[in-house]
């Protein structure tokens, strides 16, 4: 008889409680459904030399003149002269410096309940965003004709000019997704349209100043440190120097395990085909079955088939023509 | 001392030599000389303007190196703006300038170091500025990029080519690819 009371009390519990839980269902639909993004407004903190914005939805297309005290809407434009310097404060979220010769929109600007998001495209010049991580989550983003970068930390410096990219890393991460790869810009790192490696950067600068970049370390120590993510100065931990890919806000790095295969040298500097790190290096064109030492293969190294070599020379993806609309790049989120 | 005359013999006909292009003689050449801009044009307007074009003709590179010299260009005519850089020796005394062509990359190299006053290197330094070098000079110190002398230049390039130079030209640095001036 207990048994059978139990059990009864068992199928009268399993038949409520879905009953209870379907109950209200306008609270609990309420609870599920989101706040609606509420429009914010950028302001002007300061202007100097040459600045002038228009709307994009204004018919007659005409530019006005920037001025401090401004408050800009969602798709405002603003262009920037020569010695120019403008200011846009981002509600109490971000900052953002305007330099001189730039062309910058705010695609978006809003905040859906404690997230406030940014959408800024760059269509030429640089620009100085600063985040302010701390006031709340931020979904900060810049678009370039080549790139999209978004950040997690807080402050970088971004220019960009046509097919050109470059991006340095102040604080925080910076995530710049190009050519359907990502890669993670660190404090003090930098990358370019490629996504070069932060560290062959200044090789590419042209740099005749004769400096060991890794702080001593040999080309060994160095694949070492990268594959178990030492922390030794330079070369740092985490997620430096990787690439991978974005979706759905996960991060998944590509596989660059096992040693530098040298499948055609062994990484003597400056000899023409050879690199630095062997494989298809720096100077070399690409192609070819090896792989160099951050293991790119084919079409990913700096000469290849994909790639642009120092001389911009390349393949499809080089700069003279290439994919899509050629030096201006396809300039997706920049209207006008 | 034989060998020492030899040397010295063998510098002199080398300056002597690098110096024939730095030798222009005779009269400014200018073709279209009436030709006219959008008068009042602010450095924005231009700078956006010209960055989505294919090509930037001699008439633009010069009201952009005004710009970048005086802030404004107040030359009504290509004519106008030519004698005004010449007067600046920002360009040499002979010369041949047409207001259409499309600037080359060389020319407007030269018109950069020029405005910048680059000290060079020991080849400028020894035959003086000539489209060649100053070229050069400029990719050495990543205001231009690399490319042959006579290749025509595209807006977006000249519009970064011109910030640059305006950059240096009121910090004494150049910015990097990201805009940045060292120290900043």
């Amino acid at each position: 008889m207990f048994r059978y009371a139990i059990f009864l009390g068992v199928i009268l519990g399993l038949g409520i409680l879905p009953a209870a839980a379907q109950k209200k269902p306008g609270a609990k639909a309420a609870a599920e459904k989101a706040p609606e993004p509420a429009p914010l407004k950028a302001t002007v903190v300061s202007v100097s030399g040459v600045a002038q914005k228009r709307l994009c939805s204004d018919p007659s297309g005409k530019w006005g003149p920037v001025r401090a005290g401004d408050v800009l809407n969602e798709l405002t434009i603003i262009r920037t002269g020569l010695g120019t310097k403008v200011v846009l404060r981002f509600s109490d979220r971000g900052d953002v410096t305007i330099k001189s010769g730039t062309k910058t929109g705010i695609a978006s600007f809003h905040k859906r309940g404690k997230l406030v998001t940014a959408r800024l495209g760059l269509k030429y010049g640089s620009l100085h965003a600063k985040v302010h991580r701390q006031r709340g989550p931020n979904d900060f983003s810049v678009s370039t004709p080549v790139a999209t970068l978004s950040v997690r930390g807080s402050e970088a410096h971004i220019g960009s000019w046509g097919y050109a990219l470059g991006v340095n890393g102040v604080v925080g991460l910076w995530y710049v997704d190009a050519q359907g790869k990502v890669r993670i810009v660190q404090p003090g790192e930098s990358t370019d349209q490629d996504l070069t490696q932060w560290d062959q950067i200044s090789q590419l600068d042209g740099d005749i100043v004769l400096k060991d970049a890794f702080g001593g370390l040999t080309p060994t120590e160095l694949w070492n440190l990268l594959q178990n993510n030492g922390g030794r100065g330079v070369i740092g931990g985490g997620t430096g120097g990787v690439v991978g890919t974005l979706s759905g806000g996960v991060f998944t790095p590509l596989d660059t395990t096992g040693p530098p295969q040298n499948g055609n040298g062994n990484g003597h500097r400056c000899r023409r085909g050879r690199g630095r790190w062997g494989g298809r290096g720096h100077w070399g064109k690409g192609g070819g079955s090896g792989r160099d030492r951050w293991g790119r293969g084919r079409g990913n190294d700096r000469g290849g088939g994909a790639g642009r070599d120092r001389w911009d020379r390349g393949g499809g993806h080089g700069r003279p023509g290439g994919v899509g609309d050629g030096p201006h790049g396809p300039g997706a989120n920049n209207k006008d | 001392m034989c060998t020492v005359l030899q040397s010295l013999a063998a510098v002199v006909v080398f300056v002597g030599v690098g110096s024939v292009p730095g030798c222009v003689t005779g009269e400014t050449k200018i073709s279209g000389g009436r030709a006219v801009l959008a008068p009042g044009e602010n450095s924005a307007a231009f700078l956006d303007r010209l960055s989505s074009q294919d090509h930037v003709s001699e008439n633009d590179a010069m009201r952009g190196i005004l710009m970048v010299l005086a802030g404004q260009d107040t030359a009504a005519t290509f004519q106008q703006r030519v004698l005004a850089l010449r007067e600046k020796k920002i360009i040499p005394v002979g010369g041949n300038f047409d207001a259409n062509r499309p600037i080359s990359r060389g020319k407007l190299a030269y018109m950069i170091y020029q405005a910048c006053k680059f000290p060079g290197g020991l080849i400028l330094r020894l035959t003086g500025p000539s489209e060649r070098y100053c070229l050069r000079e400029l990719q050495y110190r990543g205001m231009m990029m690399d490319g042959f002398a006579s290749t025509p230049v595209d807006g977006m390039e000249f519009v970064a080519a011109l910030t640059r130079a305006d950059v240096y030209k009121r910090t004494g640095k150049v910015p990097d690819r990201a805009g940045q001036i060292e120290g900043e």
